[in-house]
């Protein structure tokens, strides 16, 4: 019956390819005809599916959540870390920012109330400094001092 | 067999997670009695090469593959329940290309490629299949044999199942054996039906029992 230069795989597999397409090109009702048939209840077998499939977004916007929530500590750590060049006590990080203000390379980076030192207070020098380790300027100044410039 | 090229989907025009949950809500019955059997048969087409994978399997990773970027929807152009079928198609034949390529080993996310319009093609298409092992060879001469008794005193689903065998497709069929499109639709039926009834395509997508 079948010609002989196709293999069994060949046939096998034109065969099930033709069923399985047969499928798509029937009509709604005979299909849900075919499922009631082998036993299966269509409603609970589409509502199975749905639920099924709507886990699945719901299981994978949970994990991007979760991935984003991942990212974002990691850059507050990252933040934190950074926060550890600044000097422990109130004295040295005074000390600093006032070799920071002197540096002519960095005065477009203090407006004229931060000038005065005796006008801040150890919180506002504290904060800017800060500021400054965030945008590694702060690093600049130490690797300026260190290679003597 | 020439491959098309990869054009994927653009970012702008692929669904987004709220469309594709809607899309979800919004299959009718009739859709979601197809995908059923369209991957439970998908996954009879396999037979050994599903490796104890199962229909659920099929729809799940067509479903993973949107989600995660691997496959785009272009809703504009395919319906949701089109994409997804097209989606089983290239997953399950993926699965057979890749099936036991120790030499070559490939994971679906790298190879596939999707189009403008949504469909998604494989480069692995365009690679020849491999000699078969005794155990598939076996498998598809016990398939075919158990076929072949089945259908035995049915003439009509004989000579469409060897049209089939041939790779005629419908209208091929149709034309080879001048039947109507009615009389070809009630042969195809019977023929899912007795396959159902003697357990080779049935309940494949919830184990196989």
């Amino acid at each position: 019956m079948a010609s002989k230069d196709r293999t069994d795989e060949q046939r096998l597999e034109a065969l099930t390819d033709a069923l399985a397409d047969s499928i798509l090109e029937e009509s709604d009702a005979e299909v849900i005809e075919d499922l009631r048939l082998t036993g299966i209840d269509p409603d609970a077998e589409a509502a199975r599916m749905k639920a099924m499939m709507l886990a699945t977004v719901k299981a994978f916007r949970q994990r991007a959540l979760n991935a984003a929530r991942a990212a974002y500590s990691h850059q507050i750590e990252g933040m934190e870390r950074k926060s550890y060049a600044i000097p422990e006590t109130p004295v040295a990080r005074r000390r600093l920012f006032s070799i920071f203000i002197q540096r002519p390379q960095f005065t477009q980076f203090v407006t004229a109330q931060y000038r005065d030192l005796d006008k801040l207070t150890d919180n506002d020098i504290e904060s800017y400094l800060e500021d400054l380790a965030e945008l590694g300027i702060l690093e600049k100044l130490q690797r300026d001092e260190t290679d003597g410039e | 067999m020439v491959t098309k090229p990869p054009r994927r989907v653009p970012e702008e025009a692929a669904a987004t997670f709220e469309e594709i949950t809607a899309a979800i809500e919004a299959l009718t019955p009739g859709e979601w009695a197809k995908l059923r059997r369209y991957a439970d048969y998908r996954t009879f087409c396999l037979g050994p090469k599903a490796e104890g994978r199962t229909g659920d399997d099929l729809l799940n990773t067509a479903l993973t593959d949107l989600l995660e970027d691997t496959r785009r929807w272009n809703k504009v152009k395919v319906g949701f329940f089109r994409f997804l079928a097209g989606a089983i198609t290239s997953i399950s034949s993926n699965w057979a290309k890749s099936f036991k390529q120790a030499e070559t080993p490939v994971t679906e996310a790298d190879v596939l490629r999707t189009d403008v319009e949504g469909e998604v093609f494989s480069p692995l298409d365009s690679v020849p299949s491999r000699r078969p092992d005794p155990e598939q060879t076996r498998h598809q001469n016990q398939t075919l044999e158990r076929i072949e008794t089945l259908f035995k005193g049915d003439e009509k689903a004989q000579m469409v199942l060897m049209a089939w065998q041939e790779g005629c497709d419908p209208a091929g069929v149709r034309e080879l054996w001048e039947l109507s499109q009615n009389d070809y639709n009630t042969i195809v039926r019977r023929i899912r039906r007795r396959l159902d009834d003697a357990g080779m395509t049935a309940h494949l997508g919830r184990g196989g029992n």
